[in-house]
């Protein structure tokens, strides 16, 4: 939803906007694009677009293993597009978007080329090995980069890293599901990872702002923090390998605390504390939901669900709350 | 999100408006907070019908009571969102109330088989009407996701699955535009639109889910003959979105800019012919983006990005032509992007990020 969007059709609804004039007004407030905005914006997607496909096509070319084009002619194939992709970054530049553009799908093809390795090789390698790999030879592209997304792959693949060093089955850890039956172990190291990027990123994005003041990779971090966290804590109130009240409760209070006390008191952050509300909804739901199936119980089914739409609602509530308090503050 | 704030001067000063500015009426809520109360209203709704299921268990025995059950409950919370006004508690319940209603209907309706493509048909016209008379817009937003998944599920069973994206498209595009009646019904059509986008997302699941459940479906004759006229459908409702947007933006589609515009979206069809989940998630990004629509806009990344990936397991080609595919389709991109450089004289600043 939009405010401005939402402003202006309640005032054309009123009548104080004549509504003939509705799509003037969304263009004037900046809602809807200009020409130079759909300049802008076409370009950038027809860049990053036309890389992601290339990147693509690259991955799926080596994973073919086409057996009538020889080993060199593949390692050829793949650092020839490595070194023009540097080569585009390099003569256009880190701040331009084709140098950006470029530098990601280079970063991309270090990993084509190190499976490239493996594939040719045939060196026996474990696949964390590959994405540990991955990792440190792009780590300082990524360094210097000043771009977000980059900087976000970067840690999805140390992530991944750590997810299959502790798993022998590779091929089910790379999925979702895969992901979500990690052992806790590597869910807890990937948990750690996550918060501490993110208070790295806050602390470095409020001291120094630029690239780093972007709102959305730390949400995309806190998330990913938040959805290992809740799991743990849900893995925790069924019993998968541990008693109902494990110890994951007690970093998963502090972490809540430490959202609350960032995202509320230090400043405010409605994503983060929408997430928040949703983690306690969904770890409420799992504590009362466990006695309530153990003893099918009708009535404690109905009192859960009410208990439920009751935290919610509150959360809501005080989430508008919040909301109205910022837009009200100078 | 384009704050509301300071829109009323901008307004007032290009001679739209006049006067001291009003409140606006509507509930401002951010749509990270609208989409939580979502989840934990589903959540509330399995234990609802968790309730439902233990309490009432001897309704649960014939497809008669599970309906006029589930109808019941979906009119009481109908009749609750209509007048919960800016209630949260209310507004929780109803969403919740309705969820498990429209789950005891579908159970009902399904009572005789989940392979039968008509009962699939009833429930998207069911979820269609909920979608109408409840005012709620989370409520609308799921409705319409309801409708959509039941559609898919028509379709499915009636192996001609490969319609769904362009069907789906298709309605999205209808449901977007810029006229003055259009937005003055935002509050139907804004929903309606989240939730068909959201519904493209599930494009991938639904695949998956089809090879588990439809295995017999895929092998019908004319499957293929769908997956042409669905792939060909999705380029032509990516080139008619094109030609409403040009229109709208004062566009004439014979123009230079115009001529431009259309074969660049015939040429990305064809180059990504085999992909057509791409195509799809263009025609939601450029329509959102012409709407001023973030949050779709940034649903409809999340697609294309699912679309390429899930791309790699698609098995009506060798790895080798996809990767020739996705390169030609980069190519065509890259390509574009350069005839747009040169066309508007391709300053340096022109590609500063």
């Amino acid at each position: 939803m939009n405010d401005a969007r939402q402003a202006i059709v309640s005032w054309a609804r009123a009548g104080v906007l004549p509504r003939d004039e509705l799509p003037r007004a969304m263009r004037v407030a900046g809602v809807t694009p200009d020409g130079a905005t759909w300049r802008a914006f076409l370009s950038r997607l027809l860049a990053w677009l036309g890389a992601a496909c290339l990147a693509a096509a690259a991955v799926y070319f080596v994973a073919a293993n086409w057996q009538a084009l020889g080993r060199y002619a593949k390692f050829a194939l793949v650092e020839g597009a490595l070194v023009a992709a540097l080569a585009v970054a390099w003569w256009r530049g880190l701040d331009s978007l084709p140098g950006r553009a470029a530098l990601f799908v280079a970063s991309v093809l270090m990993g084509v080329l190190l499976a490239l390795v493996g594939q040719v090789y045939q060196t026996g390698a474990d696949t964390f090995e590959l994405f540990a790999a991955w990792a440190v030879a792009i780590a300082v592209w990524v360094a210097i980069s000043r771009q977000p997304a980059l900087w976000l792959l970067w840690i999805a693949l140390v992530d991944v890293a750590i997810v299959l060093y502790f798993r022998s089955d590779a091929a089910r850890a790379v999925g979702a599901a895969g992901f979500l039956f990690a052992p806790r172990v590597a869910l807890w190291i990937v948990f750690a990872l996550n918060v501490a990027a993110l208070a790295v990123w806050e602390w470095l994005g409020a001291a120094r702002g630029g690239w780093l003041a972007v709102r959305w990779a730390p949400r995309v971090l806190a998330t990913v923090a938040g959805t290992v966290a809740t799991l743990l804590v849900v893995y925790d109130i069924i019993g998968f390998g541990s008693s109902p009240f494990g110890w994951s409760w007690a970093p998963y209070a502090l972490f809540i605390g430490a959202l609350y006390w960032a995202y509320r008191v230090r400043t405010v952050d409605l994503f983060m504390l929408a997430g928040l509300v949703l983690s306690v909804v969904v770890v409420v739901a799992f504590a009362l939901g466990r006695p309530a199936l153990e003893n099918s119980g009708a009535g404690a089914f109905l009192l859960i669900g009410l208990t439920l739409i009751g935290c919610a609602a509150a959360g809501g509530y005080w989430l508008r709350q919040v909301g109205a308090e910022t837009r009200g503050s100078p | 999100m384009i704050p509301a704030a300071g829109v009323w001067e901008r307004l007032a000063a290009a001679g739209i408006v006049s006067g001291t500015a009003p409140p606006a009426a509507d509930d401002p809520s951010p749509w990270y907070v609208t989409a939580m109360l979502g989840v934990a209203a589903w959540l509330s709704a399995l234990f609802l019908l968790a309730f439902a299921g233990v309490a009432l268990s001897d309704l649960f025995r014939t497809a008669t009571s599970m309906l006029v059950l589930g109808m019941l409950v979906c009119a009481a919370a109908i009749a609750a969102l209509r007048v919960a006004g800016n209630s949260v508690f209310a507004t929780q319940l109803g969403i919740a109330a309705s969820l498990a209603g429209q789950a005891l209907v579908a159970f009902g309706v399904l009572d005789g088989g989940a392979r039968n493509a008509v009962s699939w048909a009833v429930i998207a016209v069911f979820e269609a009407i909920l979608v109408a008379v409840a005012p709620q817009y989370m409520h609308r937003v799921l409705a319409t996701l309801g409708a959509a998944v039941a559609l898919r599920m028509a379709l499915g069973a009636a192996a001609v699955a490969a319609l769904f994206p362009a069907a789906v498209a298709a309605a999205f595009v209808a449901a977007q535009g810029a006229t003055p009646q259009r937005l003055l019904r935002d509050s139907l059509w804004a929903p309606v639109s989240t939730g068909l986008a959201l519904a493209l997302l599930l494009v991938i699941p639904f695949a998956l889910l089809e090879s588990l459940f439809f295995a017999a479906g895929r092998s019908a004759p004319f499957a293929g003959v769908a997956a042409w006229a669905g792939t060909g459908a999705v380029a032509c409702v990516l080139v008619a979105s094109i030609g409403r947007l040009l229109r709208e933006a004062g566009i004439d589609w014979r123009s230079r800019t115009g001529m431009w515009a259309l074969a660049g979206g015939i040429l990305l069809s064809l180059a990504a012919w085999p992909v057509p989940g791409v195509v799809v998630a263009l025609i939601v990004l450029l329509e959102a983006f012409a709407a001023g629509r973030r949050v779709l806009a940034g649903l409809a990344v999340v697609a294309l990005l699912a679309a390429l990936a899930h791309y790699y397991y698609a098995l009506q080609a060798p790895l080798l032509v996809k990767a020739a595919a996705l390169a030609a389709t980069g190519v065509v991109l890259l390509g574009a992007r350069f005839a747009l450089r040169l066309a508007r004289g391709g300053g340096p600043e022109a590609d500063h990020a």
